[in-house]
């Protein structure tokens, strides 16, 4: 027995990490959905600090699951750099509004954004992926919006989907949006952005699903500097979701390329609703 | 995908794979490290992990693998800058230069 280690504190940290792994890599949301009401509520962690030790989190999340999208072809690194010129200065913002908002509206602020997510996503399970008919439709339009646009063999499926981009404006807004919600709030903003390139801009769910892995990973860093600094960032709890982090990561990446987007969708719908439930109830002081 | 979108995304995979296996390695260590010490380590920031490793402080070696992490998505951006200028996609080097400007941004007002 080492002093001064809780070794089964530990233990219980790794499987946090696995669950926000898991999950995190299969949505595209990051984890931190997941990971911050398990340090808050199950494991007692004081909010800022669960958000800090979930961003970081959610970083690993983003490099394990980003680079095995990249490789299946899901992931649409360029749309990925667009949204990204404005989640980052959003979650900057957020970062900082962190320090001057009450834990209980923090929680109450996440809830929301996630009740809004999992009706609109149960909303749309059934809805059928964009399957454009040829790239040569793609290539009238001009070079930058064609650039944009993106194809990937579903092995689930047995499809070759192609897609083109639609309403970049919105996307780019409500790219900020969740930039914002990420500084505060310790997540990787996929809840907002998975939604809103599948549902918006016309991308495929397990493009935006490997989109949004690899911009979560950018946007995190804007705003883990912040917490860095301030010392919120508690290696003992960070480093053992971390190596929970990656095992869980290796499941959810090849769930999502066994299953079908409508299934995504509707598991992604019931976890976001059971875990907004519980945030509300802590916002509302009912549990600790 | 053409050939610029698959070298970028070459080099992007083995940039994520890295820089995660080399935070993780730091980390589990610091952590394994602290743990035969008897200590239990706290957040460094930024000025302090590189004075504390060389004075042999296990919760340096800790906070040294969370900044490399935090790094790595860094280093992704950086990555596609690079192709970006190297294959004359003026315009979308402008926007990942964009994006690393504020993220360069988000560390200098927090102080690193």
């Amino acid at each position: 027995m080492i002093p001064a280690v809780d070794w089964s504190h530990i233990g219980l940290l790794v499987l946090v990490g696995i669950s926000g792994g898991l999950f995190g890599s299969a949505l595209g949301v990051g984890g931190g959905a997941f990971i911050v009401p398990l340090l808050t509520l199950a494991m007692k962690l004081p909010v800022k600090e669960a958000i800090a030790c979930s961003i970081v989190a959610v970083a690993a999340t983003a490099c394990a699951s980003s680079a095995s999208y990249i490789k299946a072809g899901f992931t649409n690194v360029r749309l990925a750099l667009l949204l990204e010129t404005t989640t980052t200065a959003g979650a900057i913002a957020g970062a900082f509004l962190a320090a001057f908002i009450n834990a209980r509206a923090l929680a109450g602020l996440f809830a929301l954004a996630i009740i809004y997510t999992a009706y609109s996503m149960f909303r749309q399970r059934r809805k059928i992926e964009t399957i454009a008919p040829t790239c040569d439709v793609v290539t009238t339009e001009n070079g930058f919006r064609a650039s944009l646009s993106g194809s990937y063999q579903d092995t689930a499926c047995q499809t070759d989907i192609r897609y083109r981009v639609k309403r970049i404006k919105i996307g780019l807004g409500a790219s900020s949006f969740a930039g914002v919600l990420s500084g505060l709030l310790g997540i990787g903003g996929g809840v907002v952005k998975v939604p809103v390139m599948n549902m918006a801009m016309g991308v495929p769910m397990k493009a935006a699903v490997g989109t949004s892995s690899f911009m979560i990973g950018i946007t995190a860093i804007a705003s883990a500097f912040v917490y860095f600094q301030k010392g919120f960032i508690d290696p003992m709890s960070a480093g053992p979701v971390l190596v929970g982090v990656f095992l869980g990561v290796q499941l959810g990446v090849r769930a999502v390329r066994r299953v079908q987007p409508g299934t995504l969708k509707l598991v992604f719908s019931g976890i976001l609703t059971g875990v907004a439930a519980l945030m509300l109830l802590r916002a509302a002081g009912i549990i600790s | 995908m053409n050939k610029v979108d698959a070298r970028l995304g070459k080099h992007l995979r083995i940039i994520l794979w890295s820089g995660l296996a080399v935070s993780l390695v730091c980390i589990v260590a610091g952590v394994i490290w602290s743990g035969l010490a008897g200590e239990k380590p706290g957040g460094l920031p930024l000025g302090h992990v590189f004075p504390s490793l060389r004075q042999g402080q296990p919760e340096a070696l800790v906070s040294l693998g969370i900044l490399l992490l935090l790094l790595t998505p860094l280093a992704t951006v950086v990555a596609a800058l690079i192709e970006f200028l190297r294959t004359g996609n003026r315009a979308w080097a402008g926007i990942a230069l964009i994006v690393l400007a504020v993220l360069v941004l988000s560390f200098v007002i927090s102080g690193g």
